[in-house]
């Protein structure tokens, strides 16, 4: 599928959506290559009906006062880019607050998928991949 | 111009070159398309000869911690992922020891490109023109 | 009393550079771009959204869009 983005703004802007235990949301993320992992603000997926105090898991990340366990929460539904991952782990980060999106979609999200932006174009297409000859044939 | 990376590493690294005032530099970057400029640690543009001090501006910016003030200069030439941009604005700016690389490739290095990232084979692509289309793999559209 | 749906061009220009949280919002289901909502929160900065959000009226269906356009060039490098 592919998707307009504003190839003047700062930073790669995705609409998203997700959904957890009692509610459901639409989102803003940052297409973040530069991120292991995908990740929501706090208060986010608190709206949406988690229990901050406990997550599935925690992850290690380097944050400005050093190595920090950042909490990680299921999600039920994770659509952008026009797919959908389900049960998908996330990681609770408060990103600063001059930071306009609510999250980041993370290389996490793109595995086994071929990732291509047209900054000239401003668009952006994610595709599992269906052929091997193009463009990355071996 | 393709090249491979490592899928399962946590970050997208690319091999670039940087050339300064008084000498050059290959280094590593990170991919990462939530800077939107490129930068570099500091330590690495002083080694190239950029005089730090006297920076061509200073840039107000989001980082991590919150608002960040870095100095702006010139690289005379970056190269990578088989392109090159001639007297480039890069950040200097410090990043996380965790992080083995010198430098974030960011937005501002791509633009007018389009860039392909293979998250099954590990390869990156980055070229001016569109890639050749056979409508027969094109599906959901 | 419910607040009204209002498109998206009516809340950016009601509330400019603001975060602004919609309930029931109305959505182009192939690209998730927000056309338009009722409006249940609006905060002029980050902060004060994310901890209002605390206390805001829990909806099913919310979405959050800001109004303005962040000039700032982002460094994060969120290493995790």
């Amino acid at each position: 599928m592919n998707v307009p983005f504003d190839a003047i703004q700062p930073g790669i802007r995705i609409r998203g959506y997700v959904a957890a235990f009692s509610a459901d949301r639409y989102v803003e993320f940052t297409l973040d290559t530069g991120a292991t992992r995908s990740v929501l603000r706090p208060h986010i997926l608190q709206y949406l009906g988690c229990d901050l105090t406990r997550p599935i898991s925690t992850v290690q990340m380097t944050a400005a006062t050093g190595v920090i366990a950042a909490p990680v929460f299921q999600i039920q539904t994770l659509h952008a880019l026009g797919q959908f991952r389900n049960n998908f782990p996330i990681v609770a980060v408060d990103l600063p607050v001059t930071f306009a999106a609510d999250g980041l979609l993370g290389l996490d999200f793109f595995r086994g998928q071929i990732l291509t932006l047209d900054f000239e174009r401003g668009r952006i297409s994610l595709y599992p991949p269906r052929s091997r000859w193009w463009p990355f044939s071996r | 111009m393709t090249a491979q990376f490592d899928v399962g590493r946590s970050h997208i690294p690319v091999q670039g070159y940087i050339s300064g005032p008084g000498a050059d530099q290959y280094v590593w970057f990170a991919l990462d398309t939530a800077a939107t400029r490129t930068v570099i640690r500091p330590r690495f543009l002083r080694l190239i000869g950029c005089n730090l001090n006297h920076p061509i501006s200073r840039l107000q910016m989001t980082a991590a911690i919150g608002i960040a003030t870095a100095p702006v200069v010139n690289v005379g030439r970056i190269i990578a992922l088989g392109h090159q941009r001639d007297t480039f604005e890069v950040i200097a700016h410090d990043l996380p020891a965790t992080f083995a690389g010198e430098g974030l490739l960011g937005l501002d290095f791509f633009q007018g490109m389009i860039l392909s990232i293979d998250f099954v084979d590990g390869l990156i692509a980055l070229d001016r023109k569109k890639p050749p289309r056979s409508k027969w793999w094109l599906f959901g559209r | 009393m419910e607040t009204p749906y209002l498109s998206i061009a009516e809340i950016e220009a009601k509330y400019p550079n603001e975060w602004v949280l919609l309930d029931r919002p109305k959505v182009n289901h192939k690209t998730l771009e927000v056309l338009g909502g009722r409006v249940i929160l609006h905060c002029q900065t980050r902060k004060a959204f994310d901890e209002e959000l605390l206390t805001a009226p829990r909806v099913k269906t919310s979405a959050s869009v800001y109004t303005g356009r962040m000039d700032l060039d982002v460094v994060l490098s969120a290493r995790l």
